[in-house]
């Protein structure tokens, strides 16, 4: 945050919900200074913007826009453009949109249709380095890291093969590509991978890589 | 090394061979002449004519109740004594009197024959012995059941040999029951013989006889010294077992001394296995298995032979007589057999199950089809003028179609080709089934369709490389679908009618292709559906969401947790139409969430509560989203109606439900209740109602939702 009061960015496709930001953006910052928002209804409207403003401060990001997944922006965010927190504000909270927009570089995650009060004590908090999670989110996060595993505790309930099949599919191979690696068949793989999210309490891709770091089987990066 | 032929074929031929050995004896036995007469040892000398048949070619010469003392021959004089109609000659003594019986008893055929034989009565009449070659159904009973003891004790054997692995025990097993097969079938010619006999046919048939009886012997020992446990290296016992019983074979045959090398033979080699019973029984002290089976076996060897040897061997051994025929005492060797058979399916003799009555059935029924047959044959040769247009015409519009029917049960149609099964596995591989995970459903019928095509008698996992054949085609290991799992192991195809062979690896081949193929299908087809759902939900929720949102900062503060409550539905379309399963205690902690929640900003507390063991347990995404439908409904209702405090949700599961209960502390309108309308319920009772679930909606004295959900609808995680 400079002098010069805060940068920050608005990607947000829906007219009535960037309007509504930006309230809770004054309500939350005013009193700090001269704000300076930039609005983006689309990612390539987001990236012309980038392109003139090397230095920001905050980005509040949509996941579902017209041309692309906000998360893509990310990497674009973090890459030269100062010491830039990435929030993301949607109306998605299943466990793809969360986990793939935090492993890509999110700094909070901000659902929409919070009541305003808490969606700007939110925004207040970051200020104080208190990472920006709606309760619900927070909780399903919480939920996944303290909360016991469904019936597994650490990979030996997992049996070598699994651990195998886990590793693959936790690095991003697609069944075929690792039925191929472990030169078996692909339902062979895929009935492992349902054995794997039962015994982990999972449902998807993203959270297999975040129990195959967590079971040290991995290394997140 | 030995080829190996199917359980049936193996039978099928040994029962070809048995009825020709059989029809060999019946042949012999039917050029021995028959006078009729039955004639036993009399106490004050001489035989006693016991009984006369009718028609008897003597009938009205001789009576019964007369005495004769002695036959005339034109070589001689033969005195009428127990001698004559000895049953078997093994009590004589000693060599010359068994050379002086044998010769008795060519003088006495060779007589009755040529017509020239005399009976000299005690009250001093010479009568004239007259006799005729014996119909086949005037042969005495004692004839037929040695044969069937002969018959039964070499079948029950080739039975349980045909099916067993390839092993040292069921070859020695089997030998006793030739050893027993030898024996009965020799004596029931020798020992029913009537009066006088060849004496070359009775010097042969006893050494068939006695070759029987040392190698049931030495079988029966070197049996014990490895089953149930090896004691050790087999080889040289069995081979000193076999070659004592060789030689004492060869000493008795040459008749160096009278029957003691038999005797002594069978008594001494017999002897050996109570000391390998004995060492059989220390060495299962660790194994029950092994020792029950031990103790079925011994009891049931040791009763047979045990009744066999105290009243024949051991009394002709002694030179005593007989206290009961032999030929009867060789019903003990079925009892041995047979208990061994109970044995097979009780204690898994062998290691056979259960299965193996089956073909017994196969073979009884069989069996039963040509006793039918001859029976009728039997009763069209008595049957005259109408009797014999009524016989032929059940016969013909009864009997032959039912015969025709139950050989073709029997025969079972003899080998399946690809067009034969492919009918019957069509149905299990596009069947469709209710519910989540077709592809996991599928992979479990792999097995079903092996028994399908295959009909094995039994399949279970196996080990090992595979596919690959064991026995000699007894067994076919099979890979499972899963490429790492155990095999499966069939045993005995098509229900022991054939072995397993090469056309098999390839109907295996194209079988595990077409499984795949199915898998693949069906799994792209998920893998499609799913990726349609999901585009759709997207969809509804961009456009949808957004509206909703839209719309949420639009009204007034109090309508928008109901707003919220819409952008949460459209939240959950995208969960659930992912349609992946949730383990039960994910899915509680994402209620427990959504509860707070909701609660928190109606400025409501809430008590949450979670009991038993939900560990484990998997809700598809089908369940998961209809108890969150049923949750949520029920928390709307308190939060529209009831004017609560506190909100207690539980979850829990005991031994047989899942429960979940919603109960608040404020006012219940029982009316409404009893009305039971509103949108909101109908939602709760639908929902309820497509999960199989129990719904109760009360007053208690607050509102009360409990959702009862069986368990066994619950999938359980895989272990």
């Amino acid at each position: 945050m400079t002098k010069q009061g805060m940068r920050i960015l608005v990607v947000e496709d829906v007219a009535a919900s960037r309007a509504w930001m930006m309230e809770r953006l004054r309500a939350a910052y005013g009193d700090a200074g001269p704000l300076v928002v930039d609005e983006a209804a689309s990612l390539a409207r987001a990236r012309q913007l980038l392109a003139g403003r090397p230095a920001l401060d905050l980005v509040l990001l949509d996941l579902g826009l017209p041309d692309g997944r906000g998360s893509d922006l990310i990497p674009e965010l973090l890459q030269g453009h100062g010491d830039v927190q990435v929030i993301i504000t949607t109306i998605y909270d299943d466990d793809d949109h969360l986990f793939s927009a935090l492993r890509a570089g999110a700094r909070g995650y901000l659902l929409k249709d919070q009541p305003a009060p808490a969606f700007e004590a939110a925004l207040k908090a970051l200020r104080d380095g208190v990472p920006a999670l709606s309760p619900s989110v927070a909780r399903r996060l919480i939920g996944h890291f303290s909360a016991p595993m469904a019936d597994c505790e650490s990979a030996d309930c997992l049996t070598a093969r699994e651990r195998d099949v886990l590793v693959l599919i936790a690095r991003g191979l697609s069944v075929a590509e690792a039925a191929d690696s472990l030169r078996i068949s692909a339902h062979t793989v895929r009935g492992y991978v349902k054995d794997i999210y039962r015994k982990l309490g999972i449902s998807s891709r993203a959270e297999a890589s975040i129990k195959a770091g967590r079971l040290g089987l991995i290394r997140l990066e | 090394m030995i080829i190996r032929h199917s359980p049936r074929r193996v039978i099928a031929a040994s029962l070809a061979l048995l009825f020709a050995v059989i029809t060999a004896m019946l042949l012999l036995r039917l050029q021995l002449h028959d006078t009729g007469m039955t004639l036993t040892p009399d106490p004050a000398g001489g035989l006693q004519v016991s009984s006369m048949a009718r028609h008897g070619p003597n009938a009205g010469v001789v009576r019964e109740g007369d005495r004769i003392t002695a036959f005339l021959t034109p070589s001689g004089r033969i005195t009428a004594d127990e001698t004559v109609v000895l049953e078997e000659p093994d009590v004589l003594p000693d060599t010359p009197a068994y050379m002086a019986f044998l010769a008795d008893q060519q003088r006495l055929h060779s007589a009755l024959s040529a017509g020239q034989l005399q009976a000299e009565m005690a009250d001093g009449r010479l009568l004239p012995v007259q006799a005729e070659p014996p119909v086949w159904n005037t042969l005495p009973f004692l004839f037929w059941m040695q044969l069937f003891i002969g018959f039964a004790g070499v079948l029950t054997t080739i039975v349980v040999w045909s099916v067993a692995r390839p092993d040292i025990s069921t070859r020695l097993y089997v030998l006793t029951g030739l050893g027993v097969g030898l024996s009965a079938l020799s004596a029931a010619v020798y020992s029913t013989r009537g009066l006088g006999m060849p004496a070359d046919w009775i010097r042969a048939l006893s050494i068939v006889n006695h070759l029987g009886a040392l190698l049931f012997t030495a079988a029966l020992s070197s049996l014990l010294y490895v089953y149930p446990r090896r004691l050790g290296d087999y080889r040289p016992v069995l081979a000193f077992c076999f070659a004592a019983a060789g030689v004492c074979w060869l000493l008795d045959s040459l008749q160096v001394a009278g029957f003691i090398f038999n005797h002594f033979g069978v008594l001494s080699i017999f002897s050996l296995s109570f000391v390998f019973a004995f060492r059989q029984w220390r060495q299962t002290r660790d194994y029950p298995a092994d020792r029950a089976a031990l103790r079925w076996f011994l009891m049931t060897i040791y009763l047979g032979t045990g009744l066999f040897a105290g009243l024949i061997i051991i009394p002709a051994g002694l030179g005593l007589p007989l206290v009961i025929p032999q030929s009867f005492m060789f019903a003990a060797f079925l009892i041995m057999f047979w208990g061994l058979s109970l044995g097979v399916a009780r204690y898994r003799l062998f290691k056979l199950e259960s299965w193996w009555r089956s073909i017994w059935a196969w073979l009884l029924s069989g069996l039963a089809i040509i006793l039918l047959d001859l029976a009728l044959i039997g009763l069209l040769d008595i049957s005259g003028g109408v009797a014999l247009s009524v016989s032929v015409a059940i016969v013909g519009w009864l009997y032959f179609p039912v015969r025709q029917w139950l050989w073709s049960r029997l025969g079972g149609g003899g080998r399946r080709r690809l067009e034969d099964w492919m009918p019957d596995i069509l149905p299990l591989l596009i069947e469709e089934e209710r519910g989540h995970d077709q592809e996991a459903r599928l992979l479990q019928r792999w097995p079903q369709l092996l028994r399908v095509v295959f009909r094995p008698l039994s399949i279970r996992r196996g080990e090992g490389a595979a596919p690959r054949m064991l026995d000699d085609g007894l067994v076919l290991v099979v890979p499972d679908i899963n490429d790492d799992a155990e095999p499966w192991e069939m045993h005995h195809a098509d229900g022991g009618r054939r072995l397993f062979n090469d056309q098999d690896l390839v109907n295996l081949a194209i079988l595990r292709r077409l499984f795949a193929l199915t898998l693949d299908l069906c799994h792209a087809r998920d893998e499609g559906a799913r990726t349609e759902r999901a585009r759709i939900a997207r969809d509804v929720h961009d456009d949808l969401g957004a509206k909703l949102l839209t719309l949420l900062y639009h009204v007034p503060e109090e309508a928008r947790p109901l707003v919220r409550e819409a952008i949460q539905d459209s939240r959950d379309l995208i969960n659930v139409l992912s349609q992946e399963p949730i383990g039960l205690e994910a899915a509680a902690r994402r209620w427990q969430a959504e509860v707070q929640d909701r609660l928190a900003v109606a400025g409501l507390r809430h008590a949450w509560q979670v009991s038993g063991g939900l560990k484990g347990h998997v809700l598809s995404a089908r369940q998961f989203s209809n108890l969150t439908r049923v949750l949520r409904e029920a928390l709307t209702n308190v939060l529209k109606h009831a004017g609560a405090g506190t909100v207690s949700v539980r979850v829990a599961c005991d031994q047989a439900w899942l429960v979940i209960g919603v109960e608040d502390d404020g006012v219940c309108d029982s009316q409404a209740l009893a009305a039971g309308s509103g949108r909101g319920l109908a939602i709760m009772r639908a929902r309820s109602e497509e999960l199989g679930a129990s719904f109760e909606l009360a007053c208690a004295p607050g509102c009360r939702v409990v959702i009862r959900l069986p368990l066994d609808a619950l999938s359980r995680s895989g272990g």
